[in-house]
């Protein structure tokens, strides 16, 4: 009966999501609705489903098991996921928006005139959307293991399933829609049951973590926490989840909906306040975790804190009933990642890469339309398969990797683009070149022969503070080494960039 | 004066330099307070071990602050930045149809 109610959480977050798709699918028959929604979307739909496709695995699962695992330092992953969007609010919002790019690739050929920094930025889109899809499928593995005890790799085909078919079928503006609504779900079904549990940790007189935690759960910076790196690890942790926001391929893709750059800006502040909303339930359940449950049954990662935590609570018939829930809106969560990510990798597969191999092929017989779903599984596919083979790190984990490579890659290309006329296309690409190739070699020695403590431990786990200067570093030294390698008219695309749209005619 | 934005004579360009360092050095302050902020706190907890046990009205102070204290505080920031990039764009915009 438990199990039987889960499932059915599950089964139903998966038929409104293909739904909705349809149904938006309906209303989208030109290629340019696929791709922008119509451009009608307001502020708050628009955030809505910002923070709809933003909070993922690692945020409805990973963090509560990374604060169930180390505490208090933990913290610092959701308020690093909303300084992103501090960062980027006042980097790159607005100017984003004004340049009328739809992707990061597109925003890279329209500041640099370059072809070619188009080629390489869409293939680092394509690597980071597929790092970031990576924990969805794992973390939809885990859940249907837990609920039903199915082999891990189910949940991810459900998930591969209901994406391919709701992208196929609705494109952008469906995925607009289903998106908000989707944000709305994941929130109902976190915060609900954080009161309820809540409420029953004190109508229980229910055990204190503290009684059970060693000191270094509970107070941050602690001597023995960690291996004595806690503060370089946090600073650098922060630096890459503040960075690294503006450059990840599903966030930017929102901004071209919104109708200008003011309301760019205020879409991101909603962007804010919702984010906090949400993340202030998510430490219930890595706090009562603690308290009730000392250790994890076996073969079970800290991941599942979040569906575990109810039956270990109470043995009422309420706590079948609040895992169905928050199983439902963890599905909501890898859906709404995944069909964002799928969006803007299959777009940039789909431009940049099959479009100049079809048209070759076919003549410019096939259409825009068949050629976007063709490269639908293109881009899903692959990192299923990925995440079969993926080495078992905690899903805040994999996702902060993607998050350092997007700092590392996209950041130095981004702000400064914005910000400074000096900006040569040798300087961008090898900029992104060099912070691809440092953020990719440490994520790659992390994983398979780093050590977990000392210096090199360190450096390695949290590669932020060291690769995301470097790559800014190369790219504003070779672009004053390259001056004659600056785009023409950069005065007129500046100005396009920062003057409010009433003012400005085309550049 | 709003073709000297679009066609770039020196003029327009000059209005436009102007703007862009305007709302450059917004963006820095906004950047420098939250930075502070959040290389600020680990700072404190790393330097000042008492830190790390205070308590504000009986709860834990860094639980509080990176529970939910610094939501709001980005929230304020943000909101703040958006009031006031608006407020460079309007006089930027007066100072066009003026000129």
């Amino acid at each position: 009966m438990a199990v039987g109610v889960a499932v059915l959480a599950v089964a139903l977050v998966c038929v409104a999501t293909l739904a909705l798709g349809f149904a938006g699918g309906r209303l989208s028959r030109r290629t340019s609705d696929f791709y922008v929604a119509g451009r009608a979307v307001t502020p708050r739909r628009n955030a809505a489903a910002i923070c709809g496709e933003y909070l993922s695995a690692a945020s409805f699962l990973g963090i509560a098991g990374l604060i169930y695992e180390s505490g208090v330092e933990s913290l610092w992953y959701p308020v690093g996921f909303t300084f992103g969007y501090l960062v980027l609010l006042v980097v790159v919002a607005a100017p984003l928006r004004r340049s009328g790019a739809y992707t990061l690739s597109d925003f890279a050929e329209f500041r640099l005139q370059s072809r070619r920094i188009r080629a390489l930025v869409s293939w680092l889109v394509i690597v980071i959307g597929w790092l970031y899809l990576v924990p969805q499928f794992i973390g939809a593995g885990l859940t249907l293991r837990l609920l039903t005890g199915a082999p891990p790799w189910v949940g991810g085909v459900v998930v591969l399933v209901v994406v391919l078919a709701s992208v196929a079928a609705g494109g952008m503006r469906a995925i607009t829609l289903t998106q908000a609504v989707q944000f709305w779900i994941k929130l109902t079904a976190i915060a609900v049951p954080a009161g309820i549990l809540v409420g029953l940790w004190w109508a229980q007189g229910g055990p204190s973590p503290l009684e059970t935690v060693e000191l270094r759960w509970w107070q941050p910076m602690s001597p023995a926490g960690h291996d004595g790196h806690a503060l370089y690890r946090t600073l650098s942790l922060m630096l890459a989840l503040s960075l690294g926001t503006m450059g990840l391929p599903h966030v930017v893709v929102r901004f071209y909906t919104n109708p200008d750059g003011r309301s760019a800006r205020r879409t991101t502040l909603h962007v804010v306040a919702l984010l906090g909303l949400f993340y202030v339930f998510v430490p219930v359940y890595g706090v009562l975790g603690r308290a009730y449950l000392p250790t994890l049954p076996d073969g079970l990662r800290a991941d599942s804190i979040v569906l575990l935590l109810p039956a270990a609570m109470t043995s009422d018939a309420v706590a079948p009933v609040l895992v169905a829930v928050l199983a439902g809106g963890a599905f909501a969560a890898f859906l709404s990642t995944s069909s964002g990510l799928a969006m803007a990798v299959t777009g940039v597969v789909h431009q940049d890469v099959l479009r100049p191999l079809l048209t070759r092929f076919t003549a410019g017989d096939s259409t825009n339309v068949q050629g976007f779903r063709l490269a639908a599984p293109i881009a899903v596919i692959t990192p299923y398969l990925l995440s079969i083979w993926a080495p078992r790190l905690p899903l805040a984990s994999v996702v902060t990797m993607a998050f350092v490579l997007a700092a590392s890659a996209f950041f130095p290309m981004l702000a400064l683009g914005v910000w400074w006329r000096g900006l040569s296309v040798t300087g961008a690409a090898a900029g992104m070149a060099s912070g691809a190739v440092l953020a990719g070699g440490a994520a790659m020695l992390h994983v398979t022969i780093a050590p977990d403590t000392g210096w090199v431990g360190a450096l390695l786990a949290q590669p932020g503070a060291w690769t995301i200067p470097i790559a800014t570093l190369v790219t504003v030294v070779v672009s004053l080494l390259t001056p004659t390698r600056r785009p023409a008219r950069v005065a007129a695309v500046l100005a396009r960039l920062h003057t409010p749209e009433g003012l400005q005619r085309g550049v | 004066m709003s073709a000297d934005i679009a066609e770039q004579t020196p003029v327009g360009e000059l209005y436009v330099t102007a703007l862009i360092r305007a709302q450059y050095r917004l963006s820095l302050v906004v950047l420098g307070v939250g930075v502070a902020t959040i290389v600020g706190l680990p700072l404190l907890f790393w330097l000042v071990p008492a830190s790390r046990a205070a308590t504000v009205g009986g709860l834990p102070l860094p639980w509080l602050a990176l529970w939910v204290a610094l939501y709001p505080a980005c929230f304020g920031l943000g909101w703040w930045y958006v009031r006031a990039s608006r407020a460079v764009e309007e006089s930027f915009a007066r100072a066009v149809s003026e000129g």
